[in-house]
């Protein structure tokens, strides 16, 4: 009888054992990240479809991965005033032999990816910040200008719930002929996009010269 | 397979309709058991699939164990009506699975780095009842049930992940409960009159738990909202038959 006491104390033992309540932990590095060396903007001419302009910016890396200087030269759009454009961000590394279209995976990623356009100089009255708006928060304004006459409207949504803007492509509204910049940034938001700029990190933030004649 | 189905119809008609007798008879008892917990299908995966294919169904459950109490009441020579409580566990999370969970969100959310963290165990209470047909051979009592019912989770693992310091989400433990069914067989073998030492297996399923789940702003990752359980338990323990009625 002891004996079977002391079998049933064993089992007893073995199933608190299996039964404990233990914390695991683990930390995951990426294992590798594409490098976003070239941004293109492509924009066609709604009312002329081979009206199409197509800007870049560009910054590739030396032999040991470091950046080099950006190349701006070929970073500017030139649209016509008072036009509409359907535009498209393409954005390749061209560390990648042959280079990797990486606007294709933010499209698969565009759940948590924002993209925001900032013309400048702008005027006050026309810095709106919502979650549909494309400025930039903390964007300097001018009260005398002259401004660049533009506005981007993202076209694209998500697959969130409710979906929300994504800005791979958008629209490009041009008003009376101005010079100036646009500033454009991709926003990494990942779990905490909700169609603001601020959460999470900017994987580009770079900058367009733009003359509307 | 069609042979399979022919040979158990037939060895169940032989015994359903076989000469009866007094001793024949399938007599009332109530028995607790114990063994272990095997769980299967997706509720045994550790598997967090690719990315835009994540397997929101893999339960990363394992061998546990269960302790079942049951009982049937025979209002006919050899079928009756019985009754099972079990508990069960089916473990939780360990090193490995949480690291393929933190690779997994990870590449989910482009992000340089994620932490996993769970903690916690399956475990689950069923409360099921259905038919059971019995059928004794001198010292030997066979036994096979059908039932079904509620499976009461009481515990689920909870897994908190944090993006790269930036955002945090919780799967939260669950005590859901759900439809569930099992079925089994399984021998007693009499000790005297009224004791016996019993051998049983069954496979129990439920379509699922549900889980909720804290601070998912973004549709991204490994979503888990309703949780699988299937699986096979063996068990040993002792029974005790009622006298028939004369």
């Amino acid at each position: 009888m002891s004996k079977f006491k002391n079998q049933l104390m064993v089992c007893a033992a073995v199933l608190m054992l299996a039964a404990c309540n233990k914390k695991e932990k683990a930390v995951a590095p990426t294992i590798s990240n594409e490098a976003l060396t070239t941004v293109q903007l492509v924009l066609i001419n709604t009312a002329s479809p081979f009206d199409k302009d197509t800007a870049t910016w560009q910054q590739l890396l030396d032999v040991n991965g470091n950046p080099l200087p950006e190349d701006t030269s070929k970073a500017i759009l030139n649209l016509h005033a008072g036009t509409t454009y359907t535009a498209q961000v393409l954005m390749y590394d061209k560390t990648q032999t042959p280079a990797t279209n990486v606007s294709d995976e933010i499209k698969q990623r565009a759940n948590y990816h924002l993209f925001f356009f900032q013309p400048t100089p702008i005027s006050p009255s026309n810095y709106v910040i919502s979650t549909t708006t494309t400025n930039i928060p903390g964007t300097v304004t001018s009260a005398s200008g002259p401004y660049l006459n533009l506005t981007v409207n993202r076209t694209d949504y998500d697959t969130n719930n409710p979906p929300m803007q994504v800005g791979l492509t958008d629209n490009f509204v041009t008003g009376a002929a101005s010079d100036g910049h646009l500033r454009v940034v991709m926003r990494h938001q990942p779990n905490v996009k909700n169609g603001t700029y601020d959460p999470g990190s900017s994987d580009a933030d770079i900058s367009f010269r733009v003359h509307i004649y | 397979m069609k042979n399979i189905r022919y040979t158990i119809l037939v060895i169940f008609s032989l015994f359903l309709f076989q000469d009866l007798n007094a001793q024949d008879k399938g007599k009332s008892f109530i028995g607790i058991s114990s063994g272990l917990a095997f769980p299967t299908g997706q509720f045994a995966k550790s598997d967090y699939g690719t990315f835009g294919h994540e397997n929101d169904k893999a339960g990363f459950g394992k061998t546990g164990f269960n302790i079942t109490l049951d009982g049937a009441y025979y209002f006919l020579p050899k079928i009756g009506w019985g009754g099972i409580a079990s508990f069960m566990d089916h473990g939780g999370l360990n090193n490995s699975d949480v690291n393929k969970l933190a690779a997994g969100y990870t590449d989910a959310f482009g992000v340089a780095e994620s932490t996993v963290e769970a903690q916690g165990r399956y475990r689950t209470i069923n409360l099921m009842t259905g038919p059971y047909l019995s059928f004794p051979l001198k010292k030997f009592t066979l036994d096979f049930r059908a039932v079904a019912g509620v499976v009461k989770s009481l515990s689920t693992p909870t897994i908190t992940v944090t993006l790269e310091d930036q955002s945090t989400f919780t799967q939260r433990s669950s005590t859901a409960a759900a439809f569930g069914w099992q079925a089994g067989a399984g021998a007693r073998y009499a000790l005297s009159n009224t004791f016996s030492l019993s051998l049983r297996g069954d496979y129990f399923q439920t379509s699922g738990i549900k889980i909720s789940n804290d601070n998912r702003t973004n549709n991204a990752g490994r979503l888990v909202t309703k949780q699988p359980l299937a699986g096979i338990n063996i068990a040993i323990g002792v029974s005790y038959s009622f006298r028939n009625r004369k």
